[in-house]
Order: C-alpha cells, then sequence, then structure tokens
C-alpha cells in the first residue's frame, strides 16, 4: 500500500442531496479518507457485493474481494450445526480457510458490516482473529452493531445489505431473511476487537453503533 | 404474385445490384421489396453456437462466435472477441476470457472481459473477475476479487513545435502595434 498526494476519489463531494433513506455514517468518512490518501489496497467487502460498493472501491483504483460472510456459514455448515451451536474446533478452521485464502497481512481495508453479529459467538470471534491476521497494520476495519436489547423480539433480525453512496452515505437495505442475532453492547464490542491497536465508536441517530477498528 | 410457390418464399432474399451513379434518374420507378428486411442489427442480435442443457463438455473451448452455454462444461474458454453468456442452467467449470461475459447461472473459475462482465440476479460466481465495466445485480452470489481495467482515452496528439526562430533574425514589428516611448526630462 502505497500514499498518494492527490486521491482522484469516485464521489468526494456531494452536490445534491443524498437519496431517501440515507444515513450519514462517520466510520465510512473515515475509512474513505484512507482510501483516498493511500493507492492500490486490497479490500474486503463481507456483506455481499453490490454494484454501488463495486463502483465505489474500485473508483478509487482499490481491488474489491467481495463475500457474503452470512450466506458462506449457511452454505459450508449443516443445518445441524447450526441449530446444535456446536462447531468443532477443525470445521471452524477448514471454514475460515475457505472464506479467509489470503497470506498473512495481504488486505488492507474490511469492510465487515453487521455480519459478525449474525454468526454464533465462537465463530464471530474466530472470524475477527483471523481478519486480524489477514489484516496489514495500520489497516481499518468497519463493523457495526445493531442495538443491544434483551428482549426476545429483537434475538432475531435482519441482516443489512450496506451500499455505499458517497464518502459520507450508507444506504442499509434490509435483506429478506430474519435470523438469529448475538446482542452486542459497547463493554462487549471492546472486548470482542481487543487485539486491535484502537477502536473508535460512533453512535447512528438510529442507536446503531459503528466501528472503526484499527489493525 | 398470387400464385407465386411456397418456394419462391422460401428463397433467400439477395440484395439488389448497385446501380451506377447516375442511373436512377433514368428509372421510372425504383423496385421495392414488399417483404420485411432484416433489422439493421441481425448480427448482434444473432445467437452464435449453443451448448444445450442436457451436453456435457471436457476440454477448451475457443472460438471466434458468440456462444452460449446452457449445459455443463468443465475446461476453459476462449472467445477473445465475442460474447459468451451461461444460461441459467448453465455450469462452467474453468476460467473464462471473452469481450463480453453474461452470467445467469454459475461459474467457478476466474473471468476476464474485455468490455463488460454482467452477473444477474441468482447467478453464482466464485472466482477472480477482470473487465472494464463489472455489473453485479442484487441477489446475485459473487465470491471473489474483482479488478476493473482501467482504460485510458488516448491523449490528441501533440502540436508540431514551432520552428525555432533563428538567433540573429529581428522580431518583425506589427504595424498597428505602438513603438516604446521614452520622455526625459
Amino acid at each position: 500500500m502505497t500514499s498518494r498526494t492527490s486521491p482522484p476519489g469516485p464521489k468526494p463531494s456531494l452536490p445534491t442531496p443524498p437519496p431517501e433513506g440515507a444515513r450519514r455514517s462517520h466510520a465510512l468518512e473515515a475509512i474513505s479518507a484512507h482510501f483516498s490518501s493511500h493507492e492500490s489496497l486490497h479490500v474486503l467487502d463481507l456483506g455481499g457485493i453490490n454494484q454501488a460498493n463495486l463502483d465505489f472501491v474500485t473508483g478509487f483504483g482499490h481491488r474489491l474481494y467481495a463475500e457474503d460472510l452470512v450466506r458462506s456459514f449457511d452454505g459450508f455448515f449443516s443445518p445441524g450445526e447450526i441449530s446444535s451451536g456446536q462447531f468443532t474446533e477443525g470445521r471452524i478452521t477448514s471454514f475460515l480457510d475457505q472464506t479467509f485464502d489470503f497470506p498473512d497481512q495481504s488486505c488492507d481495508a474490511a469492510f465487515v458490516w453487521d455480519a459478525l453479529q449474525f454468526l454464533p459467538s465462537t465463530l464471530a470471534q474466530a472470524v475477527l482473529d483471523r481478519l486480524h491476521r489477514v489484516l496489514a497494520p495500520d489497516s481499518l476495519l468497519l463493523a457495526c452493531f445493531h442495538p443491544d436489547s434483551s428482549t426476545p423480539d429483537t434475538l432475531a433480525a435482519c441482516p443489512h445489505s450496506c451500499r455505499i453512496l458517497d464518502t459520507r452515505h450508507l444506504l442499509l437495505v434490509p435483506r429478506p431473511a430474519r435470523r438469529p442475532i448475538q446482542p452486542f453492547n459497547t463493554r462487549a464490542i471492546e472486548r470482542f476487537f481487543h487485539g486491535f491497536q484502537s477502536v473508535k465508536f460512533f453512535l447512528t441517530r438510529e442507536n446503531l453503533q459503528e466501528v472503526i477498528a484499527r489493525r | 404474385m398470387w400464385n407465386r410457390s411456397k418456394k419462391e418464399d422460401d428463397l433467400p432474399q439477395k440484395p439488389a445490384p448497385a446501380a451506377p451513379p447516375g442511373a436512377e434518374y433514368g428509372r421510372e420507378a425504383i423496385p421495392m421489396s414488399a417483404y420485411p428486411t432484416r433489422p439493421a442489427d441481425f448480427a448482434q442480435t444473432r445467437s452464435g453456437a449453443a451448448i444445450g442443457k442436457s451436453v456435457v463438455i471436457t476440454g477448451h473451448i475457443l472460438g471466434k462466435e458468440d456462444l452460449l452455454i446452457d449445459g455443463r462444461l468443465e475446461g476453459d474458454v476462449d472467445l477473445p472477441e465475442h460474447r459468451l453468456t451461461v444460461g441459467s442452467t448453465g455450469h462452467v467449470q474453468g476460467s473464462v476470457r471473452a469481450r463480453e461475459i453474461v452470467v445467469h447461472g454459475t461459474i467457478h473459475g476466474n473471468m476476464e472481459a474485455s468490455e463488460r462482465v454482467e452477473i444477474k440476479k441468482n447467478a453464482r460466481v466464485i472466482g477472480d473477475l477482470k473487465a472494464q465495466r463489472p455489473v453485479i445485480e442484487d441477489e446475485a452470489y459473487f465470491k471473489g476479487n474483482v479488478e476493473t481495467i482501467r482504460v485510458d482515452t488516448p491523449k490528441p496528439a501533440a502540436r508540431p513545435a514551432a520552428p525555432a526562430p533563428q538567433a540573429d533574425a529581428q522580431p518583425p514589428l506589427l504595424p498597428s502595434e505602438p513603438k516604446p516611448e521614452i520622455r526625459r526630462g
């Protein structure tokens, strides 16, 4: 990864108002600044590809690796494993090897969005540890967490397809199926990212916790 | 005219020979065909070769026409100047190189298109993608690297350099140009 002096950037400013439903994202602004100031980054998008994110990342001249972590999890583990919540270490390792087939420290940024919250906790921690391994020092990871609520109704939710509209705005589109969600409060998120150099929180109007973690 | 045989209808329409210049002025009427003409983009819309649903091929395909795959192919496809379409029942296990690639079905392998790649809704692609214009629809599954090919627009040719003025030549003064006037007092 190399620094650049004058970033091209796909949409550096926003002359027109954002479309309906778009929300300002300070975490996205931070990661966009990182994109503008560096060249030829290798960026991971683990929320399932969409055209908006593809155009945004490649517009900076970076390379995008796309994977749908939640869908990949559903495809890899059997319904029996998922319902029982029992995942052997060997199975987890082979899932990670299949999903993150990269050399150590070879990636420069990662969009995880809300995917970690929709994985069983043991697997979510294993995924984060693997991300820590494949991300290069000083690289950034963007994740978001739905508000913690202990009522049983909110223990299932829809994962979102997060679309980058420009350097400041995101559009969150709920995906069709509801699924179990792991509750995280601020303290739990801090513990979750303990291996990272720094963690910044941004609380949105919808009570969504955005997190930028620096490797 | 009314009793024309069916065979006559089936005959391919031959293009009218080109008239010599100026000949049209001597004609009283220009003969015109009443039959529908081929659309101008016939060559573009016409499908080329096709691999049917029940066909399984193992091997390398190299072609100079468009190809539609509805069956199963285990091997690479190379259509450098044409379009590859993988239909909804199509499955390709191998790398693909073409001018345009449109995927409705499944590809397990890398894709490289000099122009456009379209991954349609419900398509499934696992492999790296390199194209000038990648288009991925919602609900398509894609796993791999995406890299766009940047096409630099050719810059206009530089103007030929003006001949260097000779060292001893005096620059000509324009008639309307006022001469510098120095007043001392």
